[in-house]
């Protein structure tokens, strides 16, 4: 073979290089710089061509040749790594999770806010010792009214818009017979709560509801006293609605209570300094209390100058209306999704 | 009840603004529902003199310093002088009722001839008051009075009462020679008393009556009608006033009524009367429903010359029970039926005489003809100070006791000043006051309830129970509320419509007195509830339906009546939330099957089964779910036509369990079974067998099988098609074999396989898949 001459050998060095930086500058993907790879720097590559050739050099030539073919394979290996090193950057970004989007999951559930205002009332009450109780929500006279000291015709019946059905029988119109069927039951000391439901012929609107829930309490032992239950619902208040919530409790009339009362809480939406919720009193009515009647005692048999008692009420409703902020109670009963979700 | 700030202060003195005294009434237990300023407007109004009224149209009036012509708007009376008008730019108005707003009349006010021309109207009634509506406690009969509020008010402030004047001007003819009245019922009408007025004018009443009567609500009529309301309305006691030329025979009887006899009342309304209803009747008919209301045939008329004034006592229970059984509902019977004051009739009768004396221009007849045929005495109570304190919690000393008492009204007999305990007569037109407990209940009324402290110590029984029931409750609720379910609380009452009649038509409960057709039954199932709670929420473009509810059902067998605690739930829509990183799956029975599976596992209970049967709501195939063998549930996809009867397009899903049988199956004790130490061994077996065989026989098969050391079992894949013959499905089953104490070897395996295949293939003549 013909002696080349050094700058012809310099000038096919150069071309590779360039026709290589071309070609790799070209890849889209890592398979193609493999085959770039496979033609420049391989054994039976390009470059590996170029260095068969040194040996028909001159001597004198050899080691610059040598020294630029050895220049020339770094470089080619430095750019392919680059670029392999480049592809391999992008397949991580690809890979890395965008926590920027929306996770994925099953639908949330929701309890429905009477029910848990319910096991609030619940909870505060058993921590201060109070029994769960319940009885049917279809009730006979005699522990809707009778036993509790509302007879026959009484004025105060006219209160109680009552739904009868044909056996007689009525849907009762408050959990306060659950007291008289406790009482039947079991001797004093007795503290219990009576949660569930009732109805009174009431014509739907933002405050009134044919059926509503209702929480009775009942606590009677030796030395029970008004100041017991002023404490109790004191304790009541405060636990539902914050430490500062006071009460006031004013003369009204039940025939199963003797003194009755309502009580009111301080307005939790002006903190009693008077707003349209309460009609500027500063004060939200919540419910009726009283000492029992000695008459509810004869009624069940327990001895009226030995123990005394009181007894309270509160509309579930009208709690979670006051703790949500909601000023129509037909929302409990639609079910709608976009507002039991809110809970 | 209704009254007002200016009357109110007639009877007593105070010096609360009108806000103030809103809030001591609301204190003292009569709870005031609201109250709002009345104005009148009175400017340049006054009193003119007619001077001239030649003019048809024009009237010449003098109005104290001035005449002025007046626009004549309508017929004014001859004998009518003195009218009402307002001044303006040197001329005047004729002011009617409908200007002043006490009413709608547009016709003209006058005032007594004798009232100076001039006067200013705002010196004979207020430009001003403020009207109180209380909300009153039945047991107050007493307040249904400006009286009784009154005296509330001076019990408060201390200061005394001021009564009305009842000194009666009479002329010499007496009344008992005008009428006779007998009391046959004594037990319905204990007492019975009347007047005489003759020779009255009826006219409207003058202005000051018809204003105060416009603001508590009354309609005005004419004097004498008006007299006894007004009266009522002061001191509570109806009254009634008869035609006495509509009298028979000068006497008025009062007697019970005779069953089947009919009665037309004021109001041209027709009774037929039962055998307990006291009457007023005169020598020869019936002239009023004694305490509810008079008759049409004695009613006091513009022609009215001479009348009766009857003022008497009627026992409650008499009026609560014929009010109640006649349906009518009077201010007369409301009050009578809540106790008025059998002793106080003197002052009413008297106070109405002398207004109807002035109003009317009549001569009062000397006497009063009064049967008190069963005197009402006075209650005597024994009130204990250490009972006082046992039921108030608060110290109040015998002498503060009695000193409430006295300003009561009461009287103390037999008390010594430092006697701890102390003997009340409690007075009459108190008939709520009976026992001690009640004037306990005054005394701390009277003290203020903000004097009871609140007590917040106490000692207690450790023994409370814990509510299993409650407990449990709350963890199934927490349960579907985790499986992304929304909990619904719907009405128990729903239209008859909703109610399946083939499945529940004799155990369906109907409410007697509906409120509407949409609520006439108690619902016999929670399903129908659901429906409505899906149909509400796809109507709003919610497509994904998750709802429960715990609640009772209602039934009857016979006589009893059954209320049953339930669980439902409803299924439509996507089973999960829609997300870009997946295909959204419709519900299908599975996803209702599989987290009611889950349910029964997270409350311990394993022998539960699912059965194909058929049932009303649901389509078949659908299953019965049974616990221990028993019937607690149904669980499938929702009928077509119950679908059609809610307009609801897609597919729902439901189930009911009775939680009432489920709750007592929860198990709540778990014993540890070993983690086992050695490993588990997977086998893989796909078996082809008729399309009739539902898939679960497979497992149920295996599990048969594949003796103690087969521990875990689950369906992979069901096929249908080409790789299998028609009529066949293949199952493929995954099976897990493990043992606590050893490694199971491969030939002790393949025994329990082989012993497993032979077995499934002889009994569902199935084949083994390749």
């Amino acid at each position: 073979m013909a002696r080349s001459g050094l700058n012809e050998q310099l000038a096919k060095i150069q071309s590779l290089k360039e026709n290589f930086h071309k070609e790799i500058e070209a890849c889209t993907n890592p398979r193609e710089i493999e085959q770039v790879r496979i033609n420049y720097l391989s054994k039976k590559g390009e470059l590996n061509q170029l260095f068969s050739l040194l040996g028909k050099v001159s001597a004198e030539d050899r080691p610059i040749l040598g020294k630029k073919l050895n220049e020339a394979k770094n470089n080619l290996n430095d750019v392919h790594k680059q670029k392999l090193s480049y592809f391999a950057e992008i397949d991580k970004k690809k890979e890395r999770i965008d926590t920027s989007l929306p996770g994925r999951a099953p639908f949330p559930g929701s309890q429905h806010p009477i029910t848990q205002i319910l096991d609030e009332i619940k909870e505060i009450f058993s921590f201060m010792g109070f029994e769960i109780a319940e009885g049917p929500e279809i009730e006979s006279d005699y522990y809707n009214f009778e036993a509790l000291n509302i007879p026959g015709d009484h004025p105060a019946k006219e209160m109680h818009d009552t739904f009868y059905l044909d056996s007689g029988m009525l849907l009762r119109t408050h959990t306060s017979p659950v007291q008289i069927r406790v009482m039947e039951s079991q001797k004093p000391p007795v503290r219990m709560i009576a949660p569930g439901r009732c109805y009174r012929k009431d014509t739907p609107d933002a405050s009134h509801s044919p059926f509503f829930h209702q929480v009775e309490g009942l606590c009677v032992d030796e030395g029970i006293s008004f100041a017991d239950l002023k404490g109790i619902i004191s304790i009541f208040a405060k636990k539902m609605f914050g430490e500062d919530v006071k009460i006031r409790f004013r003369p009204s009339y039940f025939p199963f209570t003797e003194p009755s009362a309502e009580y009111d809480f301080t307005c939790v939406f002006c903190k009693g300094k008077g707003c349209k919720t309460c009609k500027g009193t500063g004060w939200l009515e919540i419910s009726g209390a009283g000492m029992v009647d000695p008459e509810v005692f004869r009624f069940v048999g327990y001895d009226a100058d030995k123990y005394t008692g009181y007894a309270f009420g509160m509309g579930v409703e009208r709690i979670a209306m006051l703790k949500y902020g909601i000023n129509d109670i037909r929302y409990f009963y639609e079910n709608d999704y976009r507002f039991l979700t809110q809970f | 009840m209704k009254c007002t700030y200016l009357w109110l202060k007639e009877f007593v003195a105070f010096d609360y603004t009108p806000a103030e005294l809103a809030e001591k009434l609301t204190l003292l237990g009569l709870e005031v529902d609201g109250y709002e300023t009345v104005r009148r407007n009175l400017k340049d109004t006054v009193v003119g003199k007619i001077v001239d009224r030649k003019n048809s149209g024009v009237l010449r009036m003098d109005v104290g310093n001035e005449i002025i012509d007046v626009a004549n708007s309508g017929h004014l009376p001859a004998e009518r002088q003195m009218v009402v008008v307002r001044k303006k730019d040197n001329k005047g108005e004729i002011t009617t009722y409908e200007m002043l707003q006490i009413s709608d009349d547009e016709s003209a006010i006058f005032v007594e001839d004798q009232t100076e021309s001039g006067k200013k109207i705002s010196e004979i009634i207020p430009e001003e008051d403020v009207v109180y509506d209380i909300d009153l406690t039945p047991n107050r009969p007493d307040c249904l009075s400006i009286l009784g509020i009154a005296r509330e008010l001076a019990t408060l402030t201390g200061n005394p009462l001021r009564l009305p004047e009842t000194k009666v001007v009479e002329v010499d003819a007496a009344a008992a020679d005008y009428v006779g009245v007998s009391i046959e019922t004594a037990d319905g009408c204990p007492r019975y008393a009347a007047r005489m007025i003759r020779d009255i004018s009826i006219q409207p009443s003058p202005l000051w009556i018809n204003d105060r009567l416009a603001k508590v609500g009354l309609r005005a009529i004419n004097n004498v009608v008006d007299a006894t309301n007004y009266v009522m309305q002061e001191l509570g006691h109806p009254l009634h006033a008869f035609d006495y030329q509509l009298i028979r025979n000068r006497e008025i009887q009062v007697r019970l009524s005779r069953h089947g006899e009919y009665f037309i009342t004021l109001d041209e309304k027709g009774y037929t009367l039962d055998d307990e209803t006291v009457l007023i009747c005169d020598g020869k008919r019936t002239v009023a429903i004694g305490g509810i209301m008079g008759g049409l045939n004695s009613e006091v008329s513009a022609s009215t010359k001479d009348v009766l004034l009857e003022c008497a006592y009627f026992n409650p229970a008499y009026i609560r029970k014929s009010s109640r059984k006649l349906n009518l509902t009077t201010d007369a019977s409301m009050r009578f039926s809540r106790g008025m004051d059998p002793n106080g009739i003197e002052m009413v009768i008297n106070r109405t005489a002398g207004l109807i004396g002035d109003t009317a221009q009549g001569k009062i007849l000397k006497g009063i003809v009064d049967q008190y045929v069963a005197p009402v005495a006075q209650k005597t109570i024994h009130l204990r100070s250490e009972r006082v304190e046992k039921v108030l919690g608060v110290k109040v000393t015998a002498r503060q006791i009695r000193q409430i008492m006295k300003s009561l009204g009461c009287l103390v007999v037999n008390a010594g000043e430092s006697d701890e305990d102390s003997t009340i007569t409690v007075p009459t037109y108190r008939p709520d006051l009976e026992r001690e407990i009640d004037l306990i209940e005054e005394v701390s009324r009277i003290i203020g309830y903000d004097k009871i402290p609140e007590k917040t110590a106490t000692t207690l029984q450790l023994s409370t129970a814990i509510n299993r029931k409650e407990r449990d409750l709350k963890n199934i609720r927490e349960f579907w509320v985790g499986n992304g379910f929304n909990e619904a609380v719907s009405s128990s009452m729903i239209p008859l419509s909703d109610v399946s009649l083939e499945f529940y038509s004799s155990e369906t409960i109907k409410i007697k007195n509906p409120l509407s057709e949409d609520m006439a039954v108690l619902r016999p199932s929670l399903i129908p509830s659901l429906m409505r709670i899906a149909q509400y929420n796809l109507f709003r473009r919610q497509q994904n339906i998750h709802f429960f509810e715990i609640g009772s059902n209602f039934l009857h067998h016979g006589d009893v009546h059954e209320e049953q605690l339930m669980l439902t739930g409803i299924l439509s829509g996507n089973m999960m939330e829609n997300h870009w990183s997946r295909q959204s799956e419709k519900v299908t029975f599975f996803d209702l099957k599989g987290v009611l599976t889950n349910f029964f596992k997270k409350f311990g209970v394993s022998n539960y089964q699912f059965k194909d049967m058929k049932t009303w709501a649901l389509e078949e195939p659908c299953v019965q779910i049974l616990i221990d063998g028993h019937t607690v549930g149904i669980a499938g996809r929702v009928k077509q036509n119950i679908l059609d009867r809610y307009d609801i397009s897609s597919e729902c899903f439901i189930f009911e369990l009775t939680l009432d049988k489920f709750l007592p199956k929860i198990k709540r004790e778990r014993l540890l079974t070993p983690i086992p130490r050695f490993p588990s061994v997977q086998r893989d077996l796909a078996f082809v067998i008729d399309l009739e065989i539902p898939g679960g026989k497979v497992l149920e098969e295996i599990a048969k099988w594949g003796g103690i050391y087969l521990k875990d079992l689950e369906i992979f894949d069901i096929y249908t098609g080409k790789q299998v013959p028609v009529g066949k499905k293949s199952v493929a089953v995954s099976m897990n074999f493990q043992a606590e104490n050893k490694t199971l070897t491969e030939s002790e395996i393949n025994e329990m396989v082989e012993k497993i295949i032979i077995n499934v293939k002889d009994s569902l003549k199935a084949e083994l898949r390749s």
